[in-house]
C-alpha cells in the first residue's frame, strides 16, 4: 500500500504555526510555546555557510507539530503521546541531525543516510498514534504553480478528488516544488477557516507493516503531473473546436459542390 | 429514452456545465497522484463544456434537458462562405447516465442540432448549409454516430482528428 507521510523533520517556524496559524512566527511566541505547549524541544543546530558560522536554526520532529494540531483537535493523549515520541527521536537523532542540518537544508534530508530510518520511526509513531487520517483534510500532490497560486490536486480522507488553488506563498514557504507530495490540513479558528499544508513523501508498505522508501514504480507515468481541467478544455478549443479558417471554408465550400444532400425536416 | 426538452443555454445553466459529466473520472494512484485519461478526446470534451459560460453570441449551444437535468451538450457556430453557410460542431456530448443507451440521446442531440441549422437558416432564405465536424480517429462510438446521420469523413485528416462533412437541404 503507497502512504502519503509528513516529512519527518521541519522548521520552528513550522511548529509554531501549527498553533497559530494567523500570526507571523516570532521567537518570542516560539519560547512560549515550548515552555507551556505540547511542543518537544527540537535541535538547534549552528549553520555553517562557506566555513563560517552563519546563523542558528532550530529543527523538530513533525510529530512536535503534529502533537500541537491533535490537541488543538481535542486529541489530548494523541497530543501527549506525540509530543513523547517526537522528544524521543529528536534525541535519538541528535547527533545525525545536527551534524547534517549544519551543512544542508531540510530539503536535502532524503540524502542523508540516516533518512530511510527516521521516516520508518516517524512512520511507527504515526502508526502507534493511529489519528493522523482524522487530522489531515486531504493527500496529494502539488501539480503546479503559477504567478500567484499552487494548484493542488489531492484526494480528501473519504475518497473525494478535490483540487485546491492556494496562495503560491503557501507552499513556497515549506520548501514545496510542482511533482511534491502534500498534506492538507483543514481547521477553524474562530469564524474563519484556515487551510494549510505540510510537505510529505510517498512510501510503500509491506504488507507486514515495513516501510520500504523505493518501489518498483509500475506507475511510472504518474510521476508526471497530468495538465489541469482548465488547460485541458483549452486545448480542446483550439483543437477539435477550433473555427474554420477562409482557407478551411473555402476548402470545404469547395469539396461539397456536386455532392448529394441530406433532407432534414424543420421541426415546428 | 426519456422526455427530452430542448433549449437554448443561458447564463443560468453554467451551474450544470460546470458538473456536466460524460466520462469516467481521471484514475488516480493511491497516494492521489493523477494519471492520464485512458480516453483523453472524451475528457477533453468534459472540460471544454465544464468551462462554457453561454451565452456567447457567436455560438449557439443546445442542452437536451430530462427532467431538468443536463442529459446532452451540443455547440456549433455559423461560418459565412459567399456561396453557402456552413454550421461548424464545435462539441456534442451526452451525460454518463445516458449513455450505453444505443446512442438514442446522442442520435436525438444530433436531430436536434440538424433541424436547428434548417431552422435558422430557413428564416434567413437560405435552403442548404454544409455540416463540419472534427472527430477524433480512436472515438469509435463518434463516428457511428456520424454515419449514422449522413456525414462522411471527406475532410482533412491530422494525427488526432477527422473532420467529417455533410451537405443539408430542407
Amino acid at each position: 500500500m503507497i502512504k502519503t507521510l509528513p516529512q519527518p523533520i521541519v522548521e520552528w517556524t513550522t511548529v509554531l504555526e501549527s498553533s497559530e496559524p494567523l500570526k507571523d512566527a516570532s521567537r518570542a511566541r516560539y519560547r512560549t510555546l515550548l515552555k507551556h505547549g505540547v511542543a518537544s524541544n527540537g535541535l538547534t543546530v549552528a549553520v555553517r555557510g562557506k566555513g563560517r558560522l552563519a546563523g542558528k536554526r532550530t529543527f523538530h520532529s513533525v510529530l512536535a507539530a503534529l502533537a500541537i494540531r491533535a490537541e488543538k483537535a481535542g486529541d489530548t493523549t494523541g497530543a501527549a503521546y506525540l509530543s513523547k515520541e517526537a522528544s524521543r527521536l529528536e534525541g535519538h537523532y541528535a547527533i545525525l541531525l545536527t551534524d547534517f542540518l549544519a551543512r544542508h537544508t531540510t530539503e536535502d534530508l532524503p540524502d542523508a543516510d540516516f533518512y530511510a530510518r527516521l521516516v520508518k520511526d516517524t512512520s511507527e509513531a504515526l502508526r502507534q498514534w493511529g489519528r493522523l487520517p482524522d487530522l489531515v483534510f486531504a493527500s496529494g500532490l502539488l501539480a503546479e504553480t503559477d504567478q500567484d497560486s499552487a494548484h493542488i490536486e489531492a484526494v480528501t480522507r473519504d475518497g473525494k478528488a478535490i483540487e485546491l488553488l492556494l496562495p503560491r506563498l503557501l507552499t513556497e514557504e515549506r520548501g514545496i516544488t510542482a511533482g511534491d507530495p502534500v498534506l492538507v490540513f483543514r481547521r477553524f479558528v474562530g469564524h474563519a477557516a484556515v487551510v494549510d499544508v505540510l510537505p510529505a513523501l510517498t512510501v510503500k508498505q509491506t504488507e507486514s507493516g515495513e516501510i520500504e522508501m523505493t518501489w518498483p514504480e509500475a506507475e511510472a507515468d504518474a510521476t508526471e503531473s497530468q495538465p489541469t481541467e482548465a488547460q485541458v478544455a483549452k486545448r480542446y478549443e483550439e483543437g477539435p473546436a477550433a473555427l474554420l479558417t477562409d482557407f478551411d471554408l473555402e476548402r470545404l465550400v469547395d469539396a461539397a459542390r456536386g455532392k448529394p444532400a441530406r433532407r432534414i425536416k424543420i421541426l415546428a | 429514452m426519456p422526455k427530452t426538452a430542448w433549449v437554448d443555454a443561458d447564463k443560468n445553466h453554467r451551474p450544470l456545465f460546470a458538473s456536466f459529466t460524460c466520462t469516467i473520472p481521471r484514475p488516480r494512484t493511491a497516494h492521489g497522484r493523477t494519471l492520464a485519461h485512458p480516453k483523453p478526446w472524451e475528457y477533453e470534451v468534459q472540460a471544454y463544456i465544464r468551462q462554457l459560460k453561454p451565452p456567447v453570441q457567436r455560438d449557439v449551444t443546445l442542452l437536451g434537458l430530462i427532467d431538468g437535468a443536463l442529459g446532452s451538450v451540443a455547440q456549433f457556430v455559423y461560418q459565412t462562405h459567399p456561396e453557402m453557410p456552413v454550421a461548424l460542431i464545435r462539441v456534442a456530448a451526452v451525460s454518463v447516465e445516458y449513455r450505453g443507451q444505443g446512442g438514442q440521446l446522442a442520435d436525438a442531440t444530433m436531430e436536434a442540432l440538424l433541424s436547428r441549422v434548417a431552422t435558422d437558416l430557413d428564416a434567413h432564405g437560405r435552403s442548404q448549409a454544409l455540416v463540419v465536424a472534427r472527430v477524433n480517429l480512436s472515438n469509435t462510438p463518434s463516428q457511428a454516430l456520424m454515419t449514422r446521420h449522413g456525414f462522411m469523413p471527406d475532410g482533412e485528416r491530422t494525427d488526432a482528428l477527422q473532420e467529417w462533412t455533410m451537405l443539408i437541404d430542407w
